[in-house]
C-alpha cells in the first residue's frame, strides 16, 4: 500500500513523464519525424492495442513511413485525447 | 495495565544525597555540570558511517570472480527486471522530486518513458483509492 507521500512522488514523476513525453512528441511533429492522426474509435478498452496496429498498418500500407501518433491536442490546452472507447462493441472492429 | 509503584520518598532522598543535589530539581543540568555530558561526539555517526561502509563494500564485491558487474549493480537489475514496481518505489524514495524534474525524464529512451509511464500508471491505479483512467473518454449506453 503506498502512502499518502509516496502517491504524491508517484504522481509528480507521473506528471514529469507525461510532460517530458508530449515535448518530444511536439518536436518530432515539429521535425516532420512524425504525424499526428485521429483518436482510435472503439467499443471497449481491449481492443485498443489491436485497433491501433490496424490503423497504423493501413497507413504504413499507404507510403506512411512516420511515427503515428494518435489523438489531436484541444486547443483548450487540456489532456491529448488518443482513444475513444464508445462503450458499443462493433463487429469486424472490435473483435479481439 | 502496568502496576506503577512511586519511589519512596526515603530513596528519592538518598538518590539526591548522594548526588549532591539535595533540595534541589533531580532533572535540571546546571551551566557547568560534569555528570551529563551527552553522548560523545559523533558516536552515532561513526556507527553509521560503519556500517555504510560494510554495505559499500559488498555492494562492491564483483558478483563472480574476475567481472567488473558488482553485487548492487546485479541486485539493482534484478529488481527492476523482476518487481519493476518496487523498483520505481526505490527509486521514487531515494531521489527528491526535483531530481526527477531535471534528469530522469530527459535522459529515458522513448520506449523507457513509455513503460516508466505505464508503470507509474498502474501503480497509481492499483492504490486504494482509484483514480480514472488519464485520456480516455468513456460513452455509458
Amino acid at each position: 500500500m503506498l502512502t499518502d507521500s509516496e502517491k504524491q512522488k508517484f504522481a509528480a514523476a507521473l506528471e514529469q513523464l507525461e510532460e517530458e513525453k508530449r515535448r518530444r512528441i511536439d518536436e518530432k511533429i515539429a521535425k516532420g519525424d512524425a504525424v499526428r492522426v485521429p483518436p482510435v474509435v472503439v467499443g471497449g478498452t481491449g481492443c485498443v492495442g489491436a485497433e491501433k496496429a490496424r490503423t497504423q498498418a493501413e497507413l504504413r500500407a499507404v507510403g506512411e513511413t512516420r511515427e503515428v501518433i494518435f489523438g489531436f491536442k484541444p486547443d483548450d490546452g487540456s489532456e491529448v485525447i488518443d482513444v475513444i472507447v464508445t462503450g458499443v462493441p462493433r463487429a469486424g472492429r472490435d473483435d479481439l | 495495565m502496568m502496576d506503577y509503584t512511586p519511589t519512596p520518598p526515603v530513596a528519592r532522598g538518598a538518590a539526591q544525597e548522594l548526588l549532591g543535589h539535595q533540595g534541589k530539581q533531580l532533572m535540571k543540568f546546571e551551566p557547568g555540570n560534569a555528570l551529563g555530558k551527552g553522548r560523545p561526539r559523533g558516536a552515532r555517526n561513526k556507527l553509521a558511517s560503519r556500517v555504510l561502509q560494510d554495505l559499500l563494500e559488498v555492494w562492491d564485491e564483483p558478483i563472480i570472480e574476475g567481472k567488473t558487474l558488482t553485487r548492487g549493480k546485479a541486485a539493482l537489475r534484478t529488481m527492476s527486471r523482476e518487481r519493476p514496481s518496487d523498483f520505481a518505489k526505490l527509486y521514487a524514495g531515494i531521489m527528491p522530486r526535483e531530481f526527477w524534474v531535471e534528469s530522469v525524464a530527459t535522459e529515458l529512451a522513448d520506449d523507457e518513458l513509455d513503460r516508466m509511464i505505464e508503470m507509474l500508471r498502474e501503480r497509481l491505479l492499483t492504490a486504494p483509492e482509484d483514480q480514472p483512467l488519464p485520456r480516455m473518454i468513456e460513452h455509458a449506453h
